[in-house]
């Protein structure tokens, strides 16, 4: 038998473990500011001026340099730390391309460090998890094909037949994204940095969610279970519990997943039959989920004594716990019940950190400390503080989720309650002030677990200080013999497990059966989305002032959703209709609550003045006592951009908005019309601004809402 | 194309049906995997799982290896 010496490539982990460790601290500490922007909103330091763009540090705009920073730069980056690692030592085989591993890591550092530009710059897609824009979306697709091949020709040149269970993830993962990525980001340019989403309203919402949801599931779970499954053996030494557990925890788990985006949207005007596809899988997906977390810690069999000494088992213990409790209260928030308490709350915002610190971030720290020893040959650098870094995160949870979980279960609660007279009891605001002290004890709980990954970080720069790098891993293995004599009766997973590109196209086809069965009905079915005649398209203000809102995130704390609840209709007015949307481009149904729904913001009696929407936008505090909504007084200096509003209004017309044709020239002309009304009609009021100022078509979007379906059927209830 | 898929598809009036029709088929799915494995050969497992072991890589070891 011919023995192969080689090597494995360790530098590229390095280097991977390098940039989690540094992004993970970067989006945390991106994640504590926002988190105290909501305890002390007066520390929002506004927009600062660069050029044209004003760099904005708001809420609305670092929300999303955080979950980007966070998901796609330190579990990212975690995620190919530990998969160039595992794969080459499961496959018995070096990467099959030094410089595609090197593209990859320089490239997809270029793309985090392009999304921190970008984002505060207020280039954004608005679509939650997604939100690059279009060139940096292009650059990623890229990115992630240099990976993939890579990872495949690995595959194929392995020396060794069969491909364990973590690759299968590693697949699964690299399919799924792509996928995902692609459909999602689907959309037509206006300019470099701003593009439209190729989906409007319910269908945009689905999408998004597909992604939202899948983003989660393949982004933040399946290659972290691919890491589970060889990293947890390796630290316990001993074979994953049950092997037949692992081939069902996969194909069921890929299987479902892809269908359980739409219990983001329950209650919406989402499609009812799409609702309960939602709410149908998700329940079930705690079936797989919960095989594969008791297939983690069952491989602890026979080790638990060690877990009170072995730092790394301690953390990867928290982490598969975590990972156990998310996916039972993933199922649960799917329930249509619950999810009308939870909702738009802060629970929300409980759950998916028990999952990002919890699962995510434990594991990967946990991978940490096994790996830097290993690569640079030496002893972790200080067990006692890794062991601190451990309690400090672990409480760190703790404090973050308990009063999140709180919070939410108040909010809900203040929202929904009548008075014996049957009026609301709390109005909008008080259901607010009342969750600063929440919102302080979380930021604690943010603070605890970012000391601890600051001590973890220090305590593994000092273990690669102390040691030396083994570049190069020495390895030796028998070659791959070309011809396979199957023993006996070969079953067809084992077959399948020992073919790489079949298993991906099979994969691919699992995957691929849920997303077609639930999208395409919804693009092509009419009634699914009811059209209201009364519906217009924008107006060039409004849709400019549309364009601002997204772009500094007024999403990330305002829905545009009423759902059909008594508590909902009597605050915000006429439920939401699917009708409604068909030209929002992309959707803004938001996902949380931190300030009021805005979808009838325009319309009866949630109706404002022009001027109190002026002085509100420049200081909320002064007409909302208490609101820790943060200024944007510089709307008020900053000149529309009505140079873009042809482009604009000629892709909206591509993607099927009924401008008449040819209103790209007189687009500006009307613009500047009605943003004149509103210039008199603030004058009116005392306020003397010019006409041509961001704040005016704002103004103009705010006063458009919810106004389509007439006024008749609006709200009836502050 | 999209047209004729969209007029016949336009006439799906059973639409809510859609959930159960999944789930049925999810089970389908999830009773083959089941069946399979549970035929697979004990000593096949064992192999498989004990993949990510098949390799000393402790920090002690690849001193010496290096050294």
């Amino acid at each position: 038998m011919q023995i192969d010496k080689f090597s494995y490539d360790n530098r590229i982990v390095r280097d991977f473990a390098y940039a989690t460790m540094i992004w993970g601290v970067v989006g945390m500490l991106v994640g504590l500011w926002v988190a105290l922007l909501m305890v002390f909103p007066s520390w929002n330091l506004g927009g600062i001026p660069a050029g044209k763009e004003t760099i904005g540090l708001s809420f609305g705009r670092l929300r999303p340099l955080h979950t980007n920073a966070v998901i796609f730069a330190f579990v990212g980056n975690g995620m190919f730390m530990g998969v160039y690692y595992s794969l080459q030592r499961l496959l018995k085989a070096r990467m099959a391309s030094d410089l595609l591993s090197r593209i990859h890591f320089w490239g997809w550092q270029l793309i985090i460090v392009a999304a921190a530009v970008t984002l505060p710059l207020g280039f954004t897609t608005g679509k939650e998890y997604a939100e690059l824009e279009l060139p940096i979306d292009i650059a990623i697709t890229l990115i992630w094909v240099v990976f993939g091949v890579n990872m495949f020709w690995t595959i194929l040149k392995r020396r060794e037949r069969h491909l364990y269970v973590a690759v299968w993830f590693y697949i699964a993962t690299l399919v799924t994204v792509a996928v995902l990525h692609i459909v999602n980001s689907f959309g037509f340019p206006a300019s470099l940095f701003k593009s439209y989403s190729a989906y409007a309203g319910v269908q945009d919402a689905l999408v998004q969610w597909w992604y939202g949801h899948n983003a989660v599931a393949f982004f933040l779970t399946t290659p972290y279970l691919g890491l589970m499954y060889y990293f947890m053996p390796k630290a316990a030494n001993r074979p994953v519990y049950s092997y037949r557990l692992s081939i069902i925890h996969f194909w069921a788990l890929i299987f479902l997943y892809i269908w359980a985006g739409p219990h983001h949207l329950l209650y919406t005007s989402l499609p009812n039959w799409a609702q309960s596809l939602g709410v149908v899988f998700s329940f079930t997906l705690i079936f797989p989920s919960w095989g594969g977390m008791i297939n983690g810690l069952l491989t602890l069999r026979g080790a638990w004594d060690r877990v009170r000494e072995d730092v790394i088992l301690k953390f990867m213990v928290v982490a598969v716990t975590a990972y156990g409790m998310a996916t039972f209260e993933g199922p649960m928030l799917s329930l249509k019940n619950v999810n009308a308490i939870s909702h738009f709350t802060d629970w929300i915002i409980a759950h998916v950190h028990v999952g990002g610190l919890g699962w995510n971030g434990m594991l990967t720290f946990g991978i940490l400390y096994w790996l830097f020893p290993r690569i640079f040959r030496t002893e972790l650098h200080s067990n006692r503080l890794a062991n601190m870094h451990f309690w400090v995160a672990t409480l760190g949870i703790l404090f973050y989720a308990v009063p999140m979980y709180w919070a939410g279960f108040k909010q809900s609660l203040m929202w929904k309650e009548f008075t014996d007279a049957g009026q609301l009891k709390y109005p909008f605001l008080e259901t607010v002030t009342q969750l600063r002290g929440f919102y302080a004890m979380r930021a604690f709980g943010g603070t605890l677990y970012l000391i601890g990954s600051i001590l973890g970080v220090y305590n593994l720069f000092q273990t690669a200080a102390k040691g030396s790098l083994l570049a190069d891993e020495p390895a030796s293995a028998p070659a791959l013999e070309r011809a396979y004599a199957a023993h006996g009766s070969e079953h067809w997973h084992r077959w399948i497990e020992r073919k790489p590109v079949q298993f991906m196209v099979l994969t691919l086809i699992v995957v691929l059966v849920g997303g077609i069965v639930e999208l395409i009905p919804t693009f092509l079915i009419r009634t699914n989305v009811p059209t209201l005649s009364s519906v217009k398209p924008y107006s060039p203000l409004e849709l400019h002032g549309r364009d601002i809102y997204v772009r500094e995130g007024c999403y990330t704390c305002h829905s545009q959703m009423i759902r059909p609840f008594r508590s909902e209709t009597a605050r915000y007015g006429e439920y939401s209709k699917a009708g409604e949307f068909v030209y929002d481009h992309p959707f803004q149904w938001g996902s949380k609550r931190t300030g009021p729904d805005l979808a009838r913001e325009g319309a009866g009696n949630n109706r404002k003045s022009d001027s109190w929407h002026y002085n509100h936008f420049e200081d909320p505090q002064s007409l909302s006592a208490g609101s820790i909504m943060p200024s944007y007084a510089f709307l008020l200096d900053r000149e529309m951009d009505t140079a873009s509003v042809p482009a604009r209004i000629r892709v909206m017309q591509r993607l099927g908005v009924p401008y008449p044709r040819g209103y790209d020239r007189q687009a500006n002309a009307d613009l500047m019309h009605q943003a004149e009304k509103l210039r008199a009609s603030l004058a009116s009021d005392g306020i003397q601004t010019p006409a041509n100022r961001e704040v005016i078509a704002l103004i103009a979007y705010m006063q458009r809402l919810g106004t389509d379906i007439g006024k008749s059927t609006t709200a009836q209830n502050q | 194309m999209s047209k004729i898929v969209s007029q016949y598809a336009d006439q799906l009036s059973l639409i809510g049906i859609y959930p159960v029709i999944a789930l049925i088929l999810f089970m389908a799915v999830f009773a083959a995997v089941l069946v399979q494995v549970s035929m697979m050969e004990r000593a096949d497992l064992r192999e498989l799982s004990k993949l990510p072991l098949d390799m000393n890589d402790d920090p002690e070891t690849l001193n010496e290896q290096t050294h």
